[in-house]
């Protein structure tokens, strides 16, 4: 995969916790097919599953039915996603982590996104509701997808698929 | 319980140890059930009580919140709780927050 050759994948979902678990195995078995090592994938599927609760918490209060749009782009340098709610916005200022001998639930979620990806980027939207943007940059050796010497097989997969495309 | 939602796959008891066997991914559509069901334990009145989370592959942070408000309530009863073998996934999801140092985390033969 080089810079030419983005992959991408959108879902659209609502606002109901039982999408969560379907969300997870989509983004699993994108970051599966692009060859991501496992720590990666985990940090990427935390990262969103986060995001998406907070979502139905704070931006919907729980209500179901309502929008989110999910959109994830990969080159072999950069992962970025996209992730649009419309509905109320939400001041990052007040996303704060606890100290942890502060025994109560709440900012774990952000304190999770923070540590699993590079940048976390709230943005509110023109016609209502929130862009969170969350980057990985995957040129570090940390993220890097996992090597075809540590793997073959995922490179062989990997390796199909775009002859296929 | 609602079954529907719940990961408590089993709970033992030896005396008054319980130990509770979650089974599944521990995410916002059960961490609320789980909540109450483990709260429920605790009107058995363990004197401790080990999670065995062997079987939960995932956890997110509304699952380690109601593991939270469970210690809360253990230290207030003076129950001890531990956390059983958990999986790397879910060991690292602790230590991301740093509360790997809060929770007694513990392997069968730590028992």
């Amino acid at each position: 995969m080089t810079s030419d050759n983005m992959q991408i994948l959108e879902i659209s979902l609502t606002s109901d916790p039982a999408e969560l678990g379907k969300v997870r195995k989509q983004v699993e078995a994108f970051t599966d097919k692009l060859g991501f090592s496992e720590w990666c994938q985990t940090q990427i599927v935390l990262a969103i599953d986060e995001s998406l609760t907070n979502i139905i918490r704070h931006a919907y209060q729980n209500a179901p039915g309502k929008p989110i749009e999910l959109k994830i782009c990969a080159t072999d340098k950069i992962l970025k996603i996209s992730i649009r709610d419309f509905g109320s916005q939400s001041d990052p200022r007040k996303f704060k982590s606890r100290d942890i001998r502060d025994l109560r639930p709440g900012g774990l979620g952000v304190k999770i996104m923070k540590k699993c990806m590079d940048c976390v980027q709230y943005t509110p939207a023109p016609e209502g509701g929130t862009i969170l943007t969350m980057c990985k940059d995957l040129t570090k050796s940390e993220h890097s997808p996992v090597s075809p010497h540590e793997n073959p097989d995922r490179k062989l997969h990997k390796h199909k698929r775009q002859n296929s495309n | 319980m609602d079954n529907s939602t719940s990961v408590i796959k089993s709970i033992q008891w030896q005396g008054d140890v319980a130990t509770i066997n979650l089974a599944g991914e521990i995410d916002l559509h059960v961490s609320n059930q789980l909540q109450q069901d483990l709260t429920k334990v605790l009107a058995s009145k363990p004197a401790r009580i080990f999670l065995n989370l062997s079987e939960v592959p995932y956890m997110d942070s509304s699952g380690v919140a109601s593991l939270v408000k469970l210690l809360s309530k253990t230290k207030a009863r003076n129950i001890e709780l531990a956390l059983q073998n958990p999986t790397n996934k879910i060991r690292s999801i602790f230590e991301i927050t740093r509360l790997d140092s809060v929770f007694d985390i513990v392997s069968n033969q730590e028992r």
